[in-house]
């Protein structure tokens, strides 16, 4: 019987410390990878392929094997700080960095990534 | 400890609003060691206790790669961004406020809100917020395709804007205000969301060649709701009925495009004209129009207390969405009820019964039949160039199979065989009747049992549910057609084998994605061998078949089925006051069986 099958792994570590009582430190590690794809798919083109004068038609290719292959990452890595200065003044930084891992590209490839920092004062009134 | 929860608020609201990290920030635990004393609140001269924080900062990014996919909903601009947060709250006597501003330096990122509470007389909240979200491009490269016949037998594509990066901006607005007297409440609300910007619209050209075009599509779509009701409490007895208003429209102006000229792919010649409703010579006409749709709803509640906690709660829906472009109309007319009745202290009965009616208006679809210009054909419609093959017309009346009445009952028997340990045993019976389908009637016989249990350090919990089904929905004679005839008829007639326009006819195959037979488990067990630590097992599984389609027929097997595995563990650790760690790990594994037909045609 032919089908369509899929796998999938997620996984996530979250790290928070307060190394002194005025400081905190976090990191974040998000991780996914997927694949799926057609499985036993027993199609015979030949016949098609011979009657339609040569057309070059995906579906008339004489194999579907690997047709709609996926296999898909993604990471995401995060991580700050927050330094309490004073009773009213925070000082924050953060970073996260986000990659998609597109290693089977169907209709486009969706490989990206982006890098994004913060910094910032905040007063507590 | 208000002004250390401050610290940590305006931490983690910063982590959010700056678009960083949302969905990997850890589960905040256990209160830290922080030892610094909180300064009292500040008073104002007329009494008001008022507390908040404000935050200045600058986000910078930097991207690689395609942004879609990774950057979905999020503003990833290279520019160097001033971002703000702002955020007060206090009280007065009976008066308390909460507002909060954030604006990520990008009309597209940014969040307010206001809460106001007036004794609890009245209470009021506004709130914004907007954020990006991006579109795919589809490339279309792949639909190309060519043959040696000559002229525009081919299959070629057309996108019009190749470089457009698609987005649109969303943006929501709430507002509502709650009266709330001595047993009536009233209540009035209001919400516009709103999507702006650019995303691609396709359409085919077809009989000269299957020619697909791209086009950007302005979107500039509104939809507004109007919410309105009342709560009331007479002993006993409660009751609550709400209104709802809403209209979606899109004003901006469709692409208008003129189509190909429908002409012998081969030969060129214009005799294909009755093949198509539309070709060039029918002018611009719009592509991908949004109509515009308004619903309105009537909502009944209601719950009367019995003796010993039992209670009958009840509830009466009607509602009507219409398309007011066309003029047709989806309607929905529904119940619900529920009885329960606790049995002592260790017991519990349940009883449900739903059932509701889903009715679509028909739609007349007066096919356009234009005639040939030129060839053997000319003169006469398609039908009336093949008056023995074809039927007169191809006008057909769409009845749908959303038309539907569904009824429900269950049954549950609680009980509690042992102090922390609960058990549930219980039965649903549903029956769908359609008005237009082929399959006519579904029943589907539900049992289940489900059950918590604390023992010691360990927690569990599971639910194992099984459903038999009789007729489910499928698409009676969906894939597996004939074979078409195997060569070029000579000149137009006669067409002695079977012809494209018949194989959807022909075909001979039942498929469907609903199962007979659908057996679900569920199950958690948490360990927490002291107040730092917990480790949570969990597994799901569903197994779904669908053995009575007619398999075997003509060799092929087409038989459905879906399997899915779902382990997986999430581990807490908080070991002192100073650091805390959260793990997991999820694994899903998903298998469909399922006869794949593909028709081998070239059009």
């Amino acid at each position: 019987m032919a089908g369509y099958e899929q796998h999938n792994h997620n996984a996530w570590v979250g790290v928070q410390v307060y190394p002194t009582s005025r400081t905190e430190v976090f990191a974040n590690l998000l991780w996914n990878r997927a694949d799926a794809t057609i499985r036993d798919f027993g199609y015979d083109g030949g016949p098609y392929t011979a009657q339609l004068v040569g057309l070059d038609f995906p579906l008339h290719s004489a194999s579907m094997a690997g047709f709609s292959d996926l296999d898909f990452g993604q990471v995401g890595l995060g991580g700050g700080v927050n330094v309490r200065m004073t009773d009213q003044l925070i000082l924050n930084a953060l970073l996260n960095y986000s990659k998609v891992d597109d290693k089977q590209p169907y209709i486009e490839d969706v490989t990206g990534s982006y890098f994004q920092f913060f910094g910032g004062v905040s007063w507590v009134f | 400890m208000r002004k250390r929860s401050t610290f940590f608020s305006v931490v983690t609201a910063l982590i959010a609003s700056a678009t960083i990290a949302v969905a990997q920030t850890p589960s905040t635990p256990a209160a830290p060691a922080i030892q610094t004393p909180a300064p009292a609140a500040s008073t104002t001269a007329s009494g008001i206790n008022w507390e908040g924080a404000v935050t200045f900062g600058g986000i910078g990014t930097s991207t690689d790669g395609y942004q879609g996919r990774v950057a979905e909903y999020t503003v990833t601009d290279e520019d160097a961004l001033a971002a703000i947060r702002f955020m007060t709250w206090g009280e007065n006597g009976g008066f308390r406020y909460d507002v909060s501003v954030f604006n990520g330096g990008d009309a597209r990122n940014q969040r307010y809100a206001a809460y106001l509470d007036f004794s609890r007389l009245v209470k009021a909240r506004v709130t914004y917020r907007q954020f990006p979200h991006r579109l795919d491009h589809d490339p279309l490269t792949y639909v190309d395709g060519g043959s040696p016949l000559g002229g525009t037998f081919i299959v070629r594509h057309t996108d019009t804007d190749p470089g457009a990066a698609y987005r649109v901006g969303y943006g929501e607005f709430d507002a509502g205000v709650d009266l709330n007297l001595r047993n009536v409440q009233f209540f009035l609300g209001h919400r516009r969301e709103t999507r702006s910007g650019w995303h691609q619209a396709l359409t085919t050209a077809h009989c000269a060649n299957c020619h697909v075009v791209g086009f950007s599509q302005k979107m500039d779509e509104l939809t507004s709701d109007l919410t309105a009701g009342a709560r009331a409490h007479v002993g006993p007895l409660a009751l609550e009925y709400t209104f709802l208003n809403r209209n979606t429209e899109d004003s901006a102006d469709p692409i208008q495009y003129t189509y190909d000229d429908a002409v012998q792919p081969a030969t060129l010649q214009d005799i294909f004209t009755n093949r198509v409703q539309y070709d060039a010579g029918s002018g611009p006409l719009p592509v991908s129009a949004d109509p515009e749709i308004r619903k309105y709803s009537n909502t009944l509640r209601a719950r009367f207390g019995l003796p010993g906690n039992g209670a009958i709660y009840g509830n009466f829906t009607q509602s009507s969405t219409k398309n007011e472009t066309q003029g047709l109309s989806y309607d929905y007319t529904g119940a619900f009820g529920r009885f329960f009745l606790p049995i002592g202290r260790w017991a519990s009965l349940r009883a449900d019964f739903r059932r509701y009616s889903i009715d679509n208006d028909s739609v007349f679809v007066n096919v356009i039949e234009p005639v040939a210009v030129a060839g053997l054909a000319a003169g006469k419609t398609y039908s009336e160039a093949f008056p023995n093959a074809l039927p007169a017309t191809f006008d057909f009346t769409r009845e749908s199979s959303l038309n539907r009445t569904p009824t429900e009952l269950g049954v549950e028997f609680g009980v509690r065989p042992a102090k922390r340990t609960f058990l549930r045993f219980g039965y649903g019976w549903q029956e769908v009747e359609r008005d237009y389908f082929e399959v006519e009637k579904t029943t589907t016989n539900t049992i289940y049992v489900a059950g918590r249990s604390q023992m010691g350090i360990a927690n569990a919990r599971f639910r194992f549910q099984y459903e038999d089904i009789n007729d489910p929905f499928l698409y009676k004679h969906a894939a597996w057609p004939e074979i078409l005839q195997p060569y070029m008829s000579p000149g137009n007639s006669p067409l002695t084998g079977l012809q494209y326009y018949s194989m959807y006819e022909s075909r001979q195959a039942d498929l469907t994605a609903f199962p007979t037979k659908n057996a679900f488990f569920e199950g958690a067990v948490t360990f927490a061998p002291n107040a730092r630590t917990a480790i949570t097992a969990h597994y799901r599984w569903r197994d779904a078949q669908n053995d009575e389609l007619n398999a075997g027929l003509g060799g092929f097997n087409s038989e459905w089925g879906r399997t899915v595995s779902a382990p997986g563990v999430d581990v807490w650790i908080g070991a002192d006051d100073h650091w805390a760690l959260t793990a997991g790990y999820t694994y899903n594994r998903e298998e469909l069986d399922t006869m794949f037909s593909t028709l081998a045609f070239n059009g």
